[in-house]
């Protein structure tokens, strides 16, 4: 590894699949040093992020979606948004981008270990929190933690990030799974019907108390109300969410109603970033740097910081 | 306080008073006493504020745009009442062009006229200023009008008399518009144009295609590419701007696809061939457009003198189609219309 | 700190005796200053007032290539500009603009990262600095605990005085800058120090204009969300002047330039007032307007660089209320945040 910050390093594209579809498509690459030295010093743990080179076309910050038990290689969700990552979506296995990273602070997930885990993912916003849930459900570390909820939601089926695994757990007693998507609008405002077959509507009005039928986990609804019907005990349990900070908002106020703390509650605060590591200015929340102070914070933190995200 | 002032602040007051207006663009006076800063009323209260005076030199027509860009919250209901603004005589024409070009509609704003002796060089005034060894803690109390040749500056109850060409914009020395070409309400006497001539462009067009090369390669190496002279512009209405390369999402219906098949003129270093890409891109697209208010040469921050581009352009335009924008409110567009007068036999 | 002294005349003969170095001078451009390399020592024109420009980009280029690079069959060539990094000095920079250096060196050297493009520029560079004697009417620089004397960030300090210029040694550097053009120095007098002082005493007593910084940043955090800040930025027009020509000013773009297959990746810099310096790729924008972008540059000099490094932002060279297009004037806004009613509309 270079002592330069900004010089990446070179790394093979070794798989490529399709995650989600529409308009904004996901796509999941994973990707391996080429250098041995560079995959040696790489060391990630889960919540950071790492910035990927097209050449030609220019950086993004990505979230490293797997987790650090995973040596091999780094894997990546990188949801196709802008020139970057129209690029990146082009990649073929063998091709060559570039790596720098990680950047970030981190989940504290060794504070963790004896407590419940709840995971609240909305869109592409469960791709930083991954990495956590591959991490925690992992042989070797499952012990550590307690029950494991997932709850993430995605405007179709089809949009739904990862859900190959998901819907893989869905069948396993263990985690806890559930998963939504948006309502259908049709030219009145939200339509009176189940977006989609197996995925039935919820009483939005008052989620919480919607009587789920055993063994459903399937639902029409946003995330907000999904949390809000689930309702996870608060009791020595963490949350951990991450999408459109409109649904961040949601989440977070209808964890607070269910009697989370503010520090029960974590984040990750994705802004525009182009250096990471804390030089070139744009990704400032007041004078927190999000790419060296975060983008991990509780909620608590949040709180503190001035308004404007 | 003057007279023109006090009638400024009254129609403006008016119209705000009783809602004609959603809100007035105007200038009100500056910090450091010379200058005047451009400012938007949305009470009665603020009208107040208003100058009217020749250190107006801000052609508020730019703001206009803000207007359409403006995305409405979920749930607000659109403010159909015009926009109230004051426009000297040059800026008028800026309001008529967009007028012609259908940014807005005629009765979407509603024009304050003032007719206009000139504006002056506020950089220069302060250097005469200080040159003089006038007190600067003065300056709040300044006071600037126009009187022939002289421009006066009366403050604490003294009076100082500057010589007016050696203080006003170089633009309002050839200015043939000091009256304004449209309006709803005027304010002041009818001035007397400045004759039809370009005695600024005579020492450029004496020179060399090679000095003008180096001149110009000269002038913008300097530029700092913050795009002042494009966001200041009355005509520079698009929303997104072909020069600038910008990574992230154009608006929240754009693909990807789309993203990527954007133009790019040039690229966002300001190294010469960028910077010339730039400028020529820009002054291309002022073609039979501008209406040289001049705005763009007072805002650049290391002094390239735009303004001889714009005016050439205009000097060529007029000679070669006899065309000029922004006189009157009927469309009218150079590069989309064709005449059998014109020099070349058709248009492609 | 050695002090010498040297005759108005002999001043282009030293400015010729630097060897290996490209000096930095300012230059009289139109009716404005620039610093650009000096090519003949008559350009530099040390009587200059302000420049429009401040000479930060010497060691922070307003467009510097970071490195070429080529896709091979097993990674990339690179090649790192920093490896052709040369020397440099800053002949005649004013104080506010070397303490703006310092401050650059708060965000581009401290941290868990450094950035090695400015580290080395900032190495190779030699300041050499000139006492201010007449500041301009918006130059407020003694409000924010700078002065027109002051020395700090210099490694050569020169005062003019009638005769010559008082010369002082700060740093190494400035010694070295100097080995070879020892001759052309004289001693210098206590009556040259005592004409210094005096001189600083005159200027001091010309400023206009001041801020009162005192408890600001605090109160400004208080009106984090008054309209205040909207009619402050009315007549913002987000050309970002204000940012491109301020000395302490640092964001930065890194942008692509070139094919698939090769490129140069070059860092140029960016404004906090244009939209799509913040825009989220999801067309997101947490500064969508005006206000919120304004209203960041003021946060930015005023409380959040006061928080991290314990230095205002803001060094009082006034260049954005002079060059303002708009004449927005941060002086004003800053003055005029104890006026804001508590929680005001």
């Amino acid at each position: 590894m270079s002592d330069n910050p900004y010089e990446p390093m070179p790394a093979r594209v070794i798989g490529v699949s399709m995650e989600a579809g529409g308009i904004r498509p996901v796509k999941k690459i994973q990707v391996a040093f080429i250098n041995e030295e560079d995959k040696n010093n790489f060391k990630n743990v889960p919540g950071n992020c790492a910035i990927l080179s097209m050449i030609g076309q220019g950086e993004s910050m990505i979230s490293i979606t797997s987790p650090p038990t995973e040596k091999d290689f780094l894997e990546f969700a990188i949801m196709k948004v802008g020139v970057v990552t129209t690029a990146l979506h082009e990649l073929e296995v063998g091709d060559i981008v570039g790596v720098r990273g990680p950047y970030g602070n981190a989940f504290p997930i060794d504070d963790w270990k004896g407590k419940d885990i709840v995971i609240i993912g909305a869109g592409i916003g469960m791709a930083p929190i991954r990495s956590i849930y591959n991490y925690i459900l992992h042989p070797d570390n499952r012990k550590d933690f307690g029950k494991v909820t997932l709850m993430y939601g995605a405007r179709t089926p089809n949009d739904l990030s990862f859900k190959k695994e998901l819907f893989e757990y869905e069948d396993q007693a263990d985690p806890d799974v559930f998963l939504c998507i948006d309502w259908k609008f049709g030219p009145n405002g939200m339509m009176d019907e189940d977006a989609q077959e197996g995925w039935p509507r919820i009483n939005m009005k008052d989620a919480g108390a919607t009587v789920i039928p055993p063994g459903q986990t399937r639902f029409t609804c946003f995330v907000p109300q999904l949390v809000e019907m689930i309702k996870p005990s608060p009791e020595n349990t963490i949350a951990i969410t991450c999408g459109p900070p409109i649904a961040i908002k949601f989440i977070t106020q209808n964890l607070s109603k269910l009697g989370f703390d503010d520090e029960q509650i974590f984040t990750t605060m994705e802004n525009r970033m182009k250096c990471g590591i804390g030089k070139c200015g744009r990704c400032n929340i007041g004078e927190v740097f999000v790419c060296v102070d975060g983008p991990v914070f509780n909620y608590k933190q949040v709180k503190e910081l001035l308004p404007e995200y | 306080m003057s007279a023109k002032n006090d009638q400024l602040r009254k129609i403006a007051r008016t119209l705000l008073a009783e809602g004609k207006v959603k809100y007035f663009l105007g200038n009100v006076r500056g910090a450091d006493g010379f200058s005047s800063k451009p400012t938007t009323a949305r009470t009665p209260e603020e009208a107040n504020e208003f100058v009217w005076d020749p250190s107006c030199v801000n052609n508020m027509a730019s703001y206009l745009h803000e207007d359409k860009k403006r995305v409405l919250k979920r749930g607000e209901e659109p403010d159909t009442r015009p926009i109230g603004i004051f426009v000297k005589g040059c800026d008028s024409r800026s309001v008529a062009l967009n007028i012609q070009e259908h940014i807005f509609e005629r009765e979407q704003i509603y024009i304050v006229g003032a007719t206009c002796e000139g504006v002056v060089d506020v950089p220069k005034l302060k250097k005469a200023w200080m040159k003089r060894g006038l007190p600067v803690a003065a300056t709040n109390t300044l006071q600037l009008s126009i009187n022939g040749d002289e421009v006066i500056a009366s403050f604490d109850g003294k009076q100082e008399k500057f010589a007016k060409d050696d203080v006003i914009m170089q633009r309002c020395k050839v200015c043939r518009y000091p009256n304004p070409v449209i309006y709803d309400e005027l304010i002041g006497e009818q001035v007397e144009p400045k004759p039809d001539a370009y005695p600024d462009l005579e020492e450029m067009e004496a020179m060399s295609p090679a000095e003008r090369w180096a001149f110009w390669t000269e002038q913008f190496s300097t530029c700092v590419r913050c795009l002042a002279c494009r966001n200041v512009c009355p005509a520079c209405y698009c929303r997104e701007c072909s020069v600038q390369r910008s990574n992230p999402a154009f608006g929240p219906r754009t693909t990807p696809t789309e993203k990527m098949a954007k133009a790019q003129f040039s690229n966002k270093t300001p190294t010469m061939e960028d910077n010339f890409n730039f400028h020529m891109s820009r002054m291309y697209h002022m073609t039979g457009r501008c209406t040289n208010c001049g705005e763009c040469n007072r805002v650049c921050p290391v002094g390239i003198p735009l303004r001889l581009l714009t005016r050439k352009m205009d000097k060529d335009v007029r000679e070669t189609y006899d065309h000029e924008s922004g006189l009157d409110t009927e469309p009218k567009n150079l590069l989309a219309e064709y005449d059998d007068d014109d020099p070349e036999g058709g248009f492609l | 700190m050695t002090t010498y002294k040297i005759s108005k005349d002999k001043m282009n003969e030293l400015l010729t005796s630097i060897k290996g170095y490209d000096v930095y001078v300012p230059t009289e451009m139109g009716d404005k200053f620039q610093f650009r390399v000096m090519k003949d020592a008559g350009d530099a024109k040390l009587g200059y007032s302000q420049s429009a420009k401040p000479p930060k980009d010497v060691i922070f280029p307003q467009n510097e290539v970071l490195m070429n690079y080529k896709i091979q069959p097993n990674g990339f060539d690179v090649e790192n500009s920093l490896d052709h990094i040369g020397k440099f000095v800053i002949f005649g920079i004013r104080n506010c603009d070397a303490r703006a250096l310092k401050y650059l060196d708060t965000q581009m050297l401290n941290g868990k990262y450094v950035d090695p493009y400015y580290a080395k520029r900032r190495e190779n560079t030699t300041v050499v600095g000139l006492a201010c004697n007449s500041p301009l009417y918006n130059c407020f620089c003694r409000s924010v605990g700078a002065g027109p004397h002051h020395k700090e960030g210099h490694d050569v300090h020169l005062t003019e005085l009638d005769d010559g210029y008082l010369v002082e040694v700060i740093t190494d550097k400035g010694k070295e800058l100097l080995a070879n053009s020892m001759s052309l120095l004289a001693g210098s007098s206590d009556a040259d120090t005592s004409k210094q002082a005096e001189l600083k005493q005159a200027c001091e007593a010309k400023f206009v204009r001041k801020i009162d910084v005192k408890g600001n940043d605090k109160r400004m955090l208080d009106i984090f969300e008054s309209d205040y800040w909207r009619d402050v930025s009315d007549g913002c027009i987000g050309c970002g002047i204000c940012t491109l020509l301020c000395p302490t000013c640092f964001c930065f773009d890194i942008q692509d330039i070139g094919s698939r297959k090769e490129g140069q990746r070059v860092r140029v810099w960016d404004s906090c007032q244009y939209p799509e310096y913040t825009m989220h790729a999801s067309s997101h924008n947490p500064r969508p307007g005006k206000k919120e972008r304004q209203r960041q540059r003021f946060f930015h000099k005023y409380v959040y660089s006061y928080k991290n490094n314990q230095m205002l932002g803001c060094v009082g060279c006034g260049r954005c209320i002079n060059q303002c297009p708009t004449q927005i004037d941060i002086i004003d806004v800053i003055e005029g945040v104890k006026n804001v009613k508590e929680g005001s509309e």
